[in-house]
C-alpha cells in the first residue's frame, strides 16, 4: 500500500502515509474497524523513523480517522460520508496537479492534456 | 567481568601452557633421576658429594623456567588486544586501571597451573629416591619458590606488555641489544675487573638485584630440591 | 538532559594536515541523527572523540548529560558503540563473544540476545574467523542492542554490507528505537540509506561541520532551479546561490542550486526579467552533494 512512499518530495513522510491512510479509508480499501498495522511493524515494513509512524497515526486520530486503543492497536473509524467525499476530491486534485505541473515542465499544454484524457478513457470531457 | 578475563586468557595461552606445564613437570624428575640408585653404604659420602654437584647443574635452569613461565603468562595476557589495538577494551564500561587489575588477577590464577605440575613433579621426585643419610628433600618449599618467581617475572612483564607494541618491541629490542653489548664486551671489562671472570655484566646486574631484599630475591638463594 | 550529545567548540590536530575545527555538534535525545560526510571529512576522529578514545585539544564533550573523559566508565556502561572496523575477537565463538560482552554490562538482555541471534540468522557456536563481514556486521550490531544502552552510537556500521544485511542491521536498530526509545547517532558516508530514517543530520567535510538541522529542512531547504534569461549577477536574491551551471541546455537557460528556497520566492525573477522555468525537488545525497561543492573553493571557473 505504500510503495509510493517518496522521501524526495517536499512533504513530509508523516504527511504522505498519513495522506495514502486517509485515501484508503475514503475509497472503502480500509474499512471501518479494520486494524492498522502496528506503529512498530510499519516503521519497520517502511524502514522510516518509529517517530514518523507515530506521528502519522497521532494526525490520523486527531482528524478522526483513526482511534488508537492502548495495548489493542489502531482501528479505523466509521467516517461520515461527506468527509470521504472531501478526502477524495482532495487526492484526485494532488493528483492533477502533479500532472499538471509534469506537463508543464515539458511544455504540454491544457487542452493537449484534455484531448489526452478523452482518448485514454473513451468519454467525452468537454461537452 | 573476573570470571570473563580468566577465561579469555585461559583461550590465549592454553595451547602454549602445555610445554611449560610438561617442563615444570619434568624438570625436578629428571634432576633426580639423572643420579640412578644409591649405592652402598661404604660409599655413602661420595654419593652425598655426588648428589650435590649433579643437583647444582641442573640449579640454574629452574629459576630461568619459573621466569620464562612468567614471561609468557604476561605477553599472553595482552596478546590479542594488542591485535586489535586496544579498541574493544577501551570501550568498556570499565576504567583502565580495573580492566589491567582483573587482568592481572586472572594471569596469576593461571599461574597456579604450571607450579601445581612442579610440585607434584618434585614430590615424585624426592619420593622416588633414598637419599643418603644427611640429606632432606623440600619439594614443597620449591614449588612455593617456583610459583613466587612465576609471579614476580609475570607482574614485570604484565606491566611492560601493557603498553603499545611500539614500546614492547622498543624494551625488547634494548634488552637484546644490551645482551650483544655485553657479550661483546666481556672480554674488555675482565681485563679490569676480576668479577668479570666468573661472571657477564648482566649476571652481575641480575645478581646484585636479586640479592637485594625484595622480591628479586626469590630468584636468588637456594633453589635445591634436595639439600642437607 | 534534553541532548544526548554536547560538542562545544571541539578541536583535535593531528599533525599538519588534519585537524577538526572548532566542532559545535548537538544530538537531541530521542533523535535519529545522521553524521554525513565523505571518506576522510572527521566523522570517525569526531565518533572517537566521543568515545573518549582520543583526546581533543580543547572544547568540551557531553554525552548523555556526563563529561568526557571525566565520567567515562558510566557513560559507556549506557551507550552501544560500533566501531568503522571490527574490535571483537577472532578467536571466539559467537556465544563466547556473546557471554565476555554480557560479563561488562548490567543492563544486558539475554532473552533479547538469544532472539535477535535468530532473528539475524547468527550462528552462536561459530567462530568469528569463520565468519562472513555481513555476519559480523550482524554481530557487532546485536552486541551493541543487547546492552540495552541509551544512545547507540554506530560509525558506518553497514558499510561493505550487502543490501540483505543492512536491512537486517538497520531493521534491528529501528526496532530498539521503537522499544527503548534510544537515540541514535548514526555515522555514514551511504547517504540514501539514512534518508527515511533520520530526523536530523549533521554534514562534514574537512574537519567542519557545514550544516546540522532537522532533516526535512534540510531537504527542503535545497533545489534545483531552471531559469531561462537570467541576469549576471544575483546578489539581491531573497535564497543562497550555492551554484550556477551555464553548461547544460540552450543558451540562456541556466540550472542553478539554492539553499533556503521558498515558494513566495518565485517574484524575484520576475523583478529582474527572467523565467523560472522549473523547480525541482532534490533528494539527501543530491542535496548533500551540492551542499558539499558549494562549501569547497572552486578552482574550475563557473558556467
Amino acid at each position: 500500500m505504500f510503495h509510493d512512499l517518496d522521501p524526495r518530495s517536499p512533504t513530509p513522510l508523516y504527511e504522505q502515509i498519513a495522506a495514502r491512510v486517509r485515501v484508503a479509508i475514503a475509497s472503502g480499501e480500509l474499512t471501518p474497524g479494520e486494524t492498522l498495522p502496528s506503529m512498530r511493524q510499519l516503521a519497520q515494513r517502511l524502514r522510516v523513523n518509529p517517530a514518523t509512524v507515530v506521528q502519522a497515526y497521532r494526525d490520523l486520530a486527531n482528524d478522526g480517522f483513526v482511534e488508537t486503543r492502548h495495548g489493542q492497536g489502531t482501528f479505523v473509524k466509521e467516517v461520515p460520508g461527506r468527509v470521504r467525499e472531501e478526502e477524495r476530491r482532495a487526492h484526485a486534485l494532488s493528483l492533477v496537479n502533479r500532472l499538471l505541473q509534469d506537463a508543464a515542465r515539458l511544455g504540454i499544454g491544457t487542452d493537449e492534456l484534455v484531448r489526452a484524457m478523452e482518448t485514454a478513457t473513451g468519454a467525452e470531457i468537454r461537452g | 567481568m573476573y570470571r570473563s578475563m580468566l577465561f579469555i586468557h585461559w583461550k590465549q595461552i592454553r595451547v602454549a601452557l602445555i610445554p611449560f606445564v610438561i617442563a615444570s613437570f619434568g624438570l625436578p624428575v629428571l634432576t633426580v633421576h639423572w643420579l640412578g640408585s644409591v649405592p652402598d653404604a661404604p660409599q655413602r659420602g661420595m654419593m652425598a658429594y655426588r648428589v650435590m654437584t649433579q643437583s647444582a647443574q641442573w640449579l640454574p635452569l629452574y629459576p630461568l623456567l619459573a621466569g620464562a613461565t612468567g614471561i609468557t603468562l604476561a605477553l599472553s595476557a595482552w596478546n590479542w588486544d594488542h591485535q586489535l589495538g586496544h579498541v574493544y577494551a577501551l570501550s568498556l564500561p570499565l576504567a583502565r586501571w580495573k580492566y589491567a587489575g582483573l587482568k592481572m588477577g586472572a594471569g596469576a590464577v593461571l599461574a597456579l597451573i604450571p607450579a601445581a605440575a612442579f610440585w607434584i613433579g618434585a614430590l615424585i621426585a624426592s619420593a622416588s629416591v633414598t637419599l643418603p643419610a644427611g640429606l632432606h628433600a623440600y619439594p614443597t618449599l620449591l614449588a612455593v619458590r617456583f610459583l613466587a618467581a612465576t609471579l614476580v617475572a609475570y607482574a614485570v612483564l604484565f606491566a611492560m606488555a601493557a603498553g603499545t607494541i611500539r614500546t614492547t618491541v622498543w624494551f625488547v629490542s634494548a634488552v637484546v641489544g644490551l645482551l650483544i653489548l655485553t657479550a661483546l664486551s666481556r672480554g674488555l671489562l675482565a681485563s679490569h675487573f676480576t668479577v668479570f671472570q666468573r661472571m657477564s655484566p648482566i649476571e652481575w646486574v641480575l645478581h646484585a638485584l636479586a640479592s637485594l631484599p625484595g622480591p628479586f630475591h626469590v630468584f636468588s638463594g637456594n633453589w635445591m630440591l634436595i639439600d642437607v | 538532559m534534553d541532548k544526548a550529545i554536547e560538542l562545544t567548540r571541539l578541536t583535535w590536530r593531528a599533525g599538519k594536515v588534519f585537524s577538526l575545527d572548532e566542532i559545535g555538534l548537538n544530538v537531541p535525545t530521542g533523535s535519529i541523527y545522521g553524521f554525513l560526510g565523505p571518506n576522510g571529512s572527521g566523522k570517525t576522529t569526531t565518533v572517537r572523540l566521543l568515545t573518549g578514545m582520543i583526546k581533543p585539544d580543547s572544547g568540551s564533550i557531553r554525552v548523555l548529560g556526563m563529561e568526557v573523559p571525566g565520567e567515562l566508565p558510566s557513560i559507556l556502561r549506557r551507550v552501544g558503540y560500533v566501531p568503522e572496523r571490527p574490535h571483537v575477537y577472532p578467536a571466539f565463538t559467537a556465544r563466547e563473544q556473546l557471554d565476555y560482552h554480557a560479563s561488562f554490562f548490567e543492563r544486558w538482555d539475554g532473552g533479547w540476545a538469544g532472539k535477535l541471534m535468530t532473528r539475524l540468522g547468527l550462528d552462536p557456536s561459530r567462530r568469528l574467523s569463520r565468519m562472513s563481514k555481513g555476519e559480523i556486521g550482524k554481530l557487532l550490531i546485536l552486541l551493541a542492542l543487547a546492552q540495552r544502552p541509551d544512545l547507540l552510537l554506530l560509525d558506518e556500521p553497514t558499510d561493505g554490507l550487502d543490501p540483505v544485511v543492512r536491512r537486517d542491521v538497520m531493521s534491528a536498530v529501528l526496532d530498539c528505537v521503537s522499544e527503548t526509545g534510544a537515540t541514535v547517532f548514526i555515522s555514514s558516508h551511504l547517504v540514501h540509506e539514512l534518508e527515511r530514517i533520520c530526523d536530523w543530520v549533521g554534514v562534514m567535510d574537512n574537519g567542519r561541520l557545514l550544516a546540522e538541522l532537522p532533516m526535512q529542512q534540510f531537504k527542503n531547504g535545497i533545489k534545483r532551479i531552471r531559469v531561462h534569461g537570467a541576469p549576471e549577477l544575483a546578489d539581491e536574491a531573497p535564497f543562497t546561490l550555492l551554484s550556477r551551471d551555464r553548461t547544460n541546455g540552450p543558451a540562456s537557460m541556466e540550472t542553478w542550486i539554492v539553499r533556503g528556497w521558498e515558494e513566495p520566492m518565485r517574484d524575484y525573477f520576475d523583478r529582474v526579467g527572467a523565467t523560472l522555468r522549473d523547480v525541482i525537488d532534490l533528494d539527501l545525497e543530491e542535496s548533500f552533494v551540492e551542499l558539499l561543492r558549494s562549501s569547497r573553493p572552486t578552482h574550475a571557473h563557473e558556467g
